[in-house]
């Protein structure tokens, strides 16, 4: 026993910093939630929200650092980092577009801010995993949470439907996952990505990883709402509480696809001709049906749902690429993609009031009369999510695409370029009911003032990283660094 | 053949049958308990796979704690309709896609070359240490130190979760 | 000794059942223990490699396993009692509210 322990290093605590305190203040919520009164619950998304400042400032302090530790499980490095920064910025928009939606909702609950906060948590482990099991636990951590938000309006049966089907979804998938995981464990003897790879640069390709790739790439392709199991996504995004699908269809789908790209880089490195094959089939199989289905669609947060479907579509473009333009575009993109879509969301909840939930397109009929500048900036945000300059969405797209021309994918290229084109037609929609049509009188907007600051906040970064990248576009390229910078 | 193989077998077949009748029956009950035996034989075979602790764990956790909450549930809501009706196209699309899978991933078994003939870095670790409720510990709480963590976080979040959805919702 | 081939077999028969249960039946309860068995499973697949490759990790990950199983086990029969307090049918056919 002494012997085990003799040469076994302590791990570094230091590395894991920013999760404690995602965790304390998670827990913190849940504790002093029964302390506040009915009329206050306000107070919990407000220790939220100065939560995910504090973690964004003290998560800067980690970029440029490289520390590997937990027996090669956990890994801090600009990718990771970069990652994490990024779900404070969105998780910060999120917080600030529930605060007062809760309230309509009568679900104002501090579980709501804690179990964000535990999700948040699951993600950060996902991304600065080293290890196939932690990714495992890191995912289902991250799920567990969102499957109770999904059903968080309990008087809502639509939101408790949404929530059972995603479940059933999730842990039907995570069971995909972790057979692929077994697989790997049985074939290369370990689920560390270091051993994975040593053992496939000394013993050669198995056949079994081949298998383990896809069945990986299921478990993952759930959260990241890929053809063919983008089916949930819909359905749950229309039945979760509008705050709830905005987080959905950003946050965990960034957060797998961030997974995905490391296991593949890291772990299944000399099998990149063969997953960029695999990818390459999905990839476009979701940028086309993503589009095509969307077009048919009239609820706007069904459209939306397809919207992103397509695109994880481009999204998985970056991976395939594997190259460093690639990595950095992703990066790039992640940050557009959730900019522009939290902001379309945020403007269904912004349309929230008595009896209208803000879904259907009926209800941004002739919003340009109503509240001119609320339609302006929905349409800035549809034109980012179409690609068009001057936005985040254009220089992402942008990118993404040169990046794949870099590694020669020219049909996967005219598909993506093919499909953007289509998916104005349906943005088009939205923005054509808002302007050349007459409003019907209903009850009058809202307008609170937390949603109407998250949208503004997201139209300006949306605007301003469209003409002036380059920010964002160092983060990126210093994320990149860590896959390419030898 | 030994006596190992023997017991491994006889189980094998057992849990596989309980298997195919959790899966096959109408009544929810019936198919939780089943699904208990099917547990249980499993765990036999940990057993016999030597892996103790774990047989333990799948006693408790499983054929202890969650068929016991599922018969609660079953119980609790007790409506069994008939349930065969068509398949829904989402549902169809992944079960052939699946499927594909799973006949080429079988194909590839039988084509086995070579297998596993790299075992880690723990293995060499393991052999300093005696017993396997022992050698589980010390390796549980070192080099799993982390998910062992996480996985608390985990537990933490589907108990709140689960508290939150089925509360009463009258007291609000 | 049993063959590490055998018992792979054996974990890949379990894990079919399993996945069968869980897309082919409607009840929710009979799904949700179909996906217990395709965990199980992979639990079988894990412990016979272990076993076979004398490597102790394969013995503790499913126990990660069955704790995340129990995790989601718990919420989601939570969503069903949810369900159940809104009406009284619990067959995911009656769900047609939100299309498949």
């Amino acid at each position: 026993m002494s012997n085990f322990l003799a040469g076994i290093q302590f791990p570094d605590i230091t590395a894991i910093i920013p999760e404690v305190i995602a965790l304390i203040i998670g827990c913190l919520i849940l504790l002093i939630d029964p302390f506040i009164p009915k009329q206050k619950k306000r107070l919990n998304g407000y220790i939220a929200l100065f939560g995910f400042v504090v973690l964004f400032f003290v998560t800067l302090s980690y970029l440029g650092k490289s520390i590997v530790t937990f027996f090669d499980m956990f890994s801090v490095d600009n990718f990771s980092t970069s990652m994490k920064l990024f779900f404070f910025v969105a998780n910060f928009v999120v917080v600030l577009i529930s605060l007062r939606y809760l309230e309509m909702e009568d679900s104002n609950l501090g579980e709501y801010y804690a179990l964000l906060m535990f999700a948040t948590v699951g993600m950060m482990v996902m991304v600065s995993s080293k290890d196939l099991i932690m990714f495992y636990i890191g995912l289902e951590t991250m799920a567990i949470p969102l499957y109770v938000l999904a059903g968080f309006i309990r008087m809502n049966e639509r939101s408790a439907e949404s929530a059972l089907k995603y479940l059933l979804m999730g842990v039907f998938v995570s069971g995909i996952f972790l057979y692929g995981i077994a697989l790997t464990y049985g074939a290369t003897g370990s689920t560390k990505l270091v051993d994975i790879v040593r053992f496939t640069y000394i013993n050669g390709v198995n056949p079994i990883l081949f298998v383990a790739i896809i069945l990986i790439a299921c478990g993952l392709g759930l959260e990241i709402a890929m053809v063919p199991f983008h089916f949930w996504a819909p359905d749950v995004y229309e039945g979760a509480p509008t705050s709830v699908t905005a987080f959905i269809s950003v946050v965990p789908k960034v957060a797998a696809i961030a997974a995905l790209l490391r296991v593949y880089f890291e772990g299944f490195t000399f099998f990149a001709p063969y997953w960029q094959t695999v990818l390459w089939l999905l990839s476009a199989l979701t940028m086309i049906i993503g589009n095509v289905t969307a077009v048919v669609q009239d609820n706007v947060k069904r459209m939306l749902a397809y919207s992103s479907v397509a695109h994880a579509g481009y999204m998985l473009m970056g991976i395939l690429s594997f190259n460093e333009l690639g990595v950095s575009s992703l990066v790039y993109y992640f940050f557009a993609y959730s900019f522009m879509n939290i902001g379309a969301f945020a403007l269904v909840i912004y349309l929230r009031r008595k009896n209208i939930v803000g879904d259907r397109l009926e209800d941004f009929r002739g919003l340009a009369q109503k509240d001119p500048i609320a339609a302006l900036v929905m349409v800035v945000f549809l034109l980012s999510l179409a690609g068009v300059p001057p936005t985040v969405g254009f220089v992402g797209k942008f990118l993404i695409f040169s990046a794949a021309l870099k590694a020669g994918f020219y049909w996967l290229l005219v598909i993506a370029v093919v499909t953007s084109v289509i998916s104005l037609y349906y943005y088009f929609k939205i923005a054509r009911s808002m302007y050349l049509e007459e409003p019907v009188a209903d009850e009058p907007l809202l307008q609170p003032l937390s949603v109407k600051i998250a949208i503004f906040l997201l139209a300006i970064l949306t605007v301003v990283f469209g003409v002036y990248p380059t920010p964002i576009m160092n983060l990126a390229d210093l994320s990149a660094k860590v896959f390419f910078g030898y | 053949m030994s006596y190992t193989e023997i017991f491994f077998y006889i189980f094998a077949v057992l849990s596989i049958l309980f298997a195919l009748l959790t899966v096959t029956r109408r009544n929810a009950v019936h198919a939780a308990i089943c699904l208990l035996l099917t547990f249980f034989f499993i765990a036999c075979n940990y057993v016999l796979l030597e892996a103790e602790f774990l047989a333990a764990v799948q006693v408790l956790v499983y054929a202890g704690g969650v068929v016991g909450l599922m018969l609660y549930v079953i119980m609790l809501v007790r409506k069994d309709e008939a349930d065969e009706v068509r398949q829904s196209l989402g549902q169809r699309v992944i079960a052939v896609f699946i499927a594909i899978l799973f006949v080429l991933e079988i194909a590839f078994i039988s084509l086995l070359a070579y297998y596993g003939n790299y075992s880690g870095f723990l293995s060499s670790k393991m052999a300093q240490i005696g017993g396997n409720t022992e050698s589980i510990g010390a390796v549980l709480y070192t080099y799993f130190l982390l998910p062992f963590e996480v996985v608390s976080v985990l537990l933490l979040a589907a108990l709140v979760g689960a508290v939150v959805l089925a509360k009463n919702r009258i007291e609000r | 000794m049993i063959p590490v081939n055998v018992i792979f077999l054996y974990s890949l028969i379990i894990f079919c059942i399993g996945l069968w249960g869980a897309l082919s039946r409607r009840n929710v309860f009979i799904v949700l223990m179909g996906i217990e068995l395709m965990l199980n499973a992979v639990n079988i697949a894990f412990v016979g490699f272990a076993s076979s490759l004398g490597n102790i990790a394969g013995q503790i990950i499913p126990i990660f396993v069955i704790t995340v199983a129990a995790g989601e086990a718990a919420v989601g029969l939570a969503i069903v009692v949810a369900i159940f307090r809104n009406r009284l049918s619990i067959n995911i056919d009656s769900f047609n509210i939100l299309k498949w």
